[in-house]
């Protein structure tokens, strides 16, 4: 699956320390690009652009929650400057709301808002009742289409639909943050 | 950026969940009010339609080959803008390894096939045993093996109710799931003689001495001791887990010995009055745990050593660390200890009530349990094993493939494949 990382001047236990930082941030980081710059291609390339920077600054870091931070910031920056250059080479591109490059751009607030709610939503499934969580696995980990699941389970297709929305309702009142 | 988030998320959850106080609504209103797209988040995180698409759409994010992008970055570079040539450039080159890879497996397909049509190759059929589908649930059945003295080993759970011969100073009966001791009114026997109880991965069972002290032992583990000074059984050496209940006497401390690792690192030893307490020492644990649930214990680190037995009369002035109640002591390979104050002494000790906790525990360390608790082995076909933090809880009546979809889903870079009739479960790359 990986191959190593160029471990220069980096002890095993940074090396492990970074894949578990990249385990946990991935999804949400992703998610948080793709609603900045309103595009499904390119999220993955900033993405690997924030984690390597970070990856470089490995040892400045004080803390998580300081790394996080700075992920955050880096990969806010570089989709700023990905959507001006875009902007500048179409001028048919799709619009995106982001515009303000500032600290306190109220939008970008509401993307990480948005972004932190649904990652713990989505950590949440596991908790569901057996039921619950067996649709909610099929559907969202395993992908399967609506149909298939209403073949697995036994159900109707308008009833898995159902069933997903019930679950989201109990997600809700199960996450903690 | 970031407590202002904090806070509004906090405040949705509470929401969500109908717990707002007076003034955080007041607080939350506020913010709804300040401007009308915030209001309108609020109805688009409500709105269950729209959300199930979302957390599809989170779901799918971060595909397999995000990881060989960051690879690439570090050792290539990173680019100063995302969208320029280096990238398109670094998509040709992938699609191009793509194909050569396709070519080549093509060739090796080819080969292989054209050389592995040999006349008169035997066909080998191998018959296994059907395997208890009860093994792979949750709770640990009651198993266990007494080595006798003589060697002999003897398979409790097989044997039903009743005595077993005579050991050294003691007669040995079984009732339900324990094994007890009791003095046979033998004086001190001339041979120093054990007795060595194990339970294998997915058993648990109980041991009563004389005194009435009971060890409740764990998946995977075995306790020794002399059988052959007569009166009292008060010096015992685990390997695995157990919880004690130990009889306060304090002229005869009870003295338990912690067996090093696998990698040699120190052992322990833990000297008792009469308390409640859990010793976690798995061989191949990195850190060994002792919890004090009630009475007093003490402490003591040990150099690398594998004492075949020590005794009260042996037992070297190590330094030692008096526990308090609830507290938890963790002895490194290295020797170090060091003690953690109130930890949650149930979640120390629901193993006996089939619960087994994890939390934010690393991903061998996780594969490690669930090896012992559902008799399964567990083997790695890749040295690169993602490093994951599992949070989660082992149930009683939950199947190991539950478990396996857990841990996939919370990291969805480990890759399992569990193998029912060979009751293996295989780390893949």
């Amino acid at each position: 699956m990986a191959t190593q990382l160029n471990t220069e001047g980096f002890s095993g236990d940074d090396e492990n320390e970074f894949k578990r930082f990249y385990s946990m941030n991935k999804k949400r980081l992703c998610y948080f690009i793709r609603k900045i710059i309103n595009n499904n291609e390119d999220d993955e390339d900033i993405a690997a652009d924030a984690f390597a920077i970070v990856f470089k600054r490995f040892k400045d870091f004080e803390s998580p929650a300081a790394m996080k931070s700075f992920l955050y910031t880096t990969a806010r920056n570089r989709s700023l400057n990905y959507i001006k250059h875009q902007k500048v080479r179409s001028a048919h591109e799709k619009e995106t709301r982001h515009t303000n490059q500032d600290n306190q751009d109220p939008e970008m607030e509401r993307t990480m808002i948005r972004t932190e709610v649904i990652k713990e939503l989505y950590e949440a499934i596991p908790m569901l009742p057996p039921k619950c969580r067996e649709i909610c696995e099929l559907h969202y980990f395993n992908s399967l289409p609506t149909n298939k699941i209403a073949e697995k389970l036994n159900i109707s297709v308008s009833n898995v639909g159902t069933q997903l929305k019930i679950a989201l309702g109990k997600l809700s009142r199960l996450i903690k943050i | 950026m970031f407590e202002k988030t904090e806070q509004i998320v906090n405040l949705i959850g509470k929401h969500f969940r109908g717990e707002l106080t007076p003034e955080e609504a007041a607080t939350f209103e506020e913010w709804l009010s300040a401007d009308e797209e915030n209001r309108q988040l609020l109805t688009q995180l409500t709105d269950e339609n729209a959300m199930v698409a979302e957390l599809k759409d989170y779901a799918d994010s971060a595909k397999p080959g995000l990881w060989e992008k960051v690879q690439s970055r570090i050792h290539d570079g990173i680019p100063v803008n995302t969208n320029n040539w280096q990238v398109i450039l670094r998509k040709i080159i992938t699609v191009a390894a793509c194909l050569l890879i396709v070519f080549l497996i093509a060739v090796g397909v080819f080969k292989w096939y054209n050389s592995s049509h040999k006349p008169g190759k035997e066909q080998n059929v191998v018959v296994t045993k059907p395997v208890p589908r009860k093994a792979l649930t949750g709770q640990p059945a009651n198993k266990a093996v007494l080595e006798l003295a003589t060697g002999e080993k003897i398979v409790l759970h097989e044997k039903g109710d009743g005595p077993i011969e005579s050991q050294g100073a003691f007669k040995v009966y079984t009732t339900g799931n324990d094994l007890h001791y009791e003095p046979n009114g033998n004086i001190d026997s001339k041979e120093t003689l054990y007795n060595t109880i194990s339970t294998p991965r997915g058993g648990h069972y109980r041991i009563v001495f004389p005194d009435g002290s009971t060890i409740a032992m764990n998946v995977a583990t075995s306790v020794k001791f002399k059988v052959s000074s007569a009166g009292l059984i008060r010096d015992v050496v685990i390997k695995g887990e157990a919880d004690f209940d130990i009889t306060s006497n304090p002229d005869h401390p009870f003295i338990v010995t912690i067996l090093p690792g696998i990698n040699h690192g120190a052992s322990g030893r833990v000297e008792v009055a009469g308390t409640r307490f859990n010793i976690s020492a798995y061989e191949d644990a990195a850190v060994k745990k002792i919890t004090l649930l009630n009475g007093n214990l003490k402490v003591v680190a040990l150099g690398p050593q594998a004492p075949e037995l020590i005794t009260t009369a042996q037992v070297p002035g190590g330094i030692g660390i008096d526990l308090a109640k609830s507290d938890q002591a963790q002895i490194r390979d290295n020797g170090t200890i060091s003690v953690i104050h109130n930890v949650d002494t149930t979640t120390v000790v629901s193993w006996k009530n089939g619960l087994v906790p994890f939390k934010k525990t690393p991903t061998r360390e996780a594969l490690s349990i669930i090896e012992k608790w559902f008799d399964v082995d567990v083997v790695y076909e890749t040295k690169n094993v993602p490093e994951f933090p599992f949070t989660g809880d082992i149930v009683p009546g939950m199947s190991i493939e539950t478990v396996i979809n857990v841990m996939q889903f919370q990291c969805d870079d480990l890759h399992l494949k569990f193998d029912r009739t060979k009751k293996r479960l295989t780390v893949l790359p």
